[in-house]
């Protein structure tokens, strides 16, 4: 009986159906089972079917909530300088961006009224005057028109220059302090860099350290990914995500993946060939030990699988190629002594850690 | 419309073809047959209540979703397992989680005799065993306890495990040996 259980046990598990019978299935909430049969009546009376409920953490991944989560960040990021020592917003990037840098204002421009803004503007950019709002700017100029803008208490948005030689669009912050209050005038001038005055970059150079606030950082080179040229991405994922069990090699020496359920991304698996002749123990068919060893040559991942009598060969070809151990799946006693000490030794002089850098992946260990 | 639901003894795919027709009874009397074991799956493969019944929903909205390009080209609960099974996975994947049989190092596999159990003299006498089982599987690898819940939460066959998995037919058996084998050893040392 108990050879029979062994051969065909996927056939005879009524014991086991017996046991679990107790405590088959799981009662769904009324709460559950009322929004999806809602849900089924709305698609079959032309409606949409109610979004269902969603977990909190859930529901931040709505559009909206990336949305606010967004604007939120840009109000705290624009919070950030001081009002009282930001006077000037140098443009990210520009290191001499040769704006005018206009005096503090003698008579501070009205706050919260833009019928103020050409006065103020025409201080920033005498060269043209500003359009008193950008509802009276000519269609066709809306977005080179000088933009003047008003805050109660922040530094406005900085805008770099839409090209070489264009000068953008530029901030200064008056100090109100005094007067209670803060103006910001965003003002964009349309003048050449090389046509203005040698005493704006002058100026802008000699705003004190403390007062330039530098609102952006040049974007920096991402981080180089490892290198994982010689794997697959659905596999490396798998791998990551701890879903890959098993490596399967036939009998012809080309692997088989098996992602266990993970649909079409395993069949883009590309078979692994092994590159010595291995002699891998035929039916792999639930082999008690199943590892995944990539080589380190780049151009060779390896991966091997055996069972413990046949695991000297794979341990062989792990020495051969220093090949790395990265996944011992379950169901084995113990890994063949022959493993293990490959194992130590790989370790001990640092492949281990170097390929596992090289592959970013996470050591596992065998047992 | 012609109803043909035929009441409790028509096929889950002519009740989805009915419902696919419009007929939200239906989909009603489809939902009340697989929403427990569906649940049962999933609770006990994610191991977590509310990740589950987020799955089990999203499951039956993408059945809901589908009704009219259902067609009967596999049994109806392979399909809905199958879908459930792949959001499983997609769960697994968006959390970045590796599974448990992630072994850090120097660490050992799990022992299932170090899993925790209900003292006995709590549990009713015909639920120790199978609360004991059901330990055990929540301590068994990810596939492994994905074919022995879908064998016998869902009653699924061992050819309806691979279309649903979509794993080899052979490392599906392999899995429901090893892991028959070790659920009896497990229940026979805790006797």
């Amino acid at each position: 009986m108990a050879t029979e259980q062994q051969k065909r046990p996927e056939d005879n598990i009524d014991d086991l159906v017996s046991i679990y019978s107790e405590v088959r299935g799981q009662e769904p909430t009324s709460d559950l089972d009322a929004s999806i049969l809602a849900a089924a009546r709305a698609e079959t009376a032309g409606q949409s079917p109610a979004e269902p409920r969603r977990p909190v953490a859930e529901a931040w991944r709505t559009p909206f909530a990336a949305v606010a989560s967004v604007m939120l960040c840009t109000v705290i990021y624009f919070s950030l300088p001081d009002p009282d020592t930001a006077d000037y917003l140098p443009i990210p990037g520009v290191a001499d961006p040769g704006f005018e840098v206009p005096a503090a204002p003698a008579e501070p421009a009205a706050v919260g009224s833009m019928a103020a803004a050409p006065a103020a503007a025409e201080k920033m950019a005498p060269q043209r005057p500003a359009a008193a709002s950008m509802a009276e700017a000519p269609a066709d100029r809306v977005s080179s028109t000088p933009l003047v803008s008003y805050s109660e208490d922040r530094a406005a948005e900085p805008v770099p220059p839409q090209s070489a030689g264009e000068s953008g669009r530029y901030e200064s912050f008056a100090d109100h302090q005094a007067r209670g209050r803060a103006a910001t005038v965003t003002a964009e001038s349309e003048e050449p860099a090389g046509e203005r005055s040698p005493e704006a970059g002058v100026a802008a150079k000699s705003a004190p350290a403390e007062t330039m606030v530098r609102l952006a950082t040049p974007a920096t080179s991402a981080p180089e990914p490892p290198d994982t040229r010689t794997l697959p991405q659905p596999f490396l994922d798998a791998l990551r995500d701890g879903l890959v069990q098993r490596i399967h090699v036939a009998g012809d020496m080309a692997a088989e993946s098996d992602l266990h359920g993970m649909g079409s991304e395993a069949a883009t698996v590309p078979a692994f060939t092994l590159e010595t002749s291995c002699a891998m123990p035929a039916g792999q068919d639930g082999a008690p030990v199943l590892l995944l060893l990539l080589g380190e040559q780049e151009a060779a991942p390896v991966a091997a699988a055996g069972e413990s009598a046949g695991s000297t060969e794979a341990s062989a070809l792990a020495r051969s190629s220093e090949a790395l151990c990265v996944r011992v799946v379950t169901g084995q006693d113990g890994l063949p002594e022959a493993f293990a000490h490959a194992w130590a030794s790989m370790r001990a002089d640092g492949t281990v850690r170097r390929l596992l850098d090289q592959y970013g992946l996470q050591q596992w260990s065998p047992r | 419309m012609t109803d043909i639901t035929g009441g409790q003894d028509a096929s889950d795919e002519d009740l989805m073809l009915s419902y696919a027709q419009g007929d939200a009874a239906a989909f009603e009397q489809l939902y009340a047959r697989h929403r427990r074991v569906l649940l049962g799956y999933l609770v006990r493969q994610l191991r977590d209540q509310a990740v589950a019944e987020e799955i089990y929903q999203e499951a039956w909205m993408r059945v809901i979703r589908a009704r009219e390009g259902y067609q009967v080209s596999a049994a109806f609960r392979t399909w809905l397992f199958t879908i459930a099974h792949n959001l499983v996975l997609d769960h697994y994947r968006r959390q970045g989680r590796r599974a448990e049989l992630v072994l850090a190092d120097g660490d050992e596999l799990p022992d299932l005799a170090d899993t925790a159990t209900p003292p006995p003299e709590d549990l009713l006498a015909g639920r120790q065993d199978a609360e004991q089982l059901l330990a055990c599987i929540g301590a068994l690898p990810f596939a492994q306890r994905d074919v022995v819940l879908l064998r016998l939460e869902a009653g699924l066959t061992p050819a309806e495990i691979v279309a649903v998995t979509g794993a080899d037919p052979e490392a599906v058996k392999s899995r429901l040996r090893y892991a028959v084998q070790r659920l009896r050893k497990e229940l026979q040392d805790g006797d």
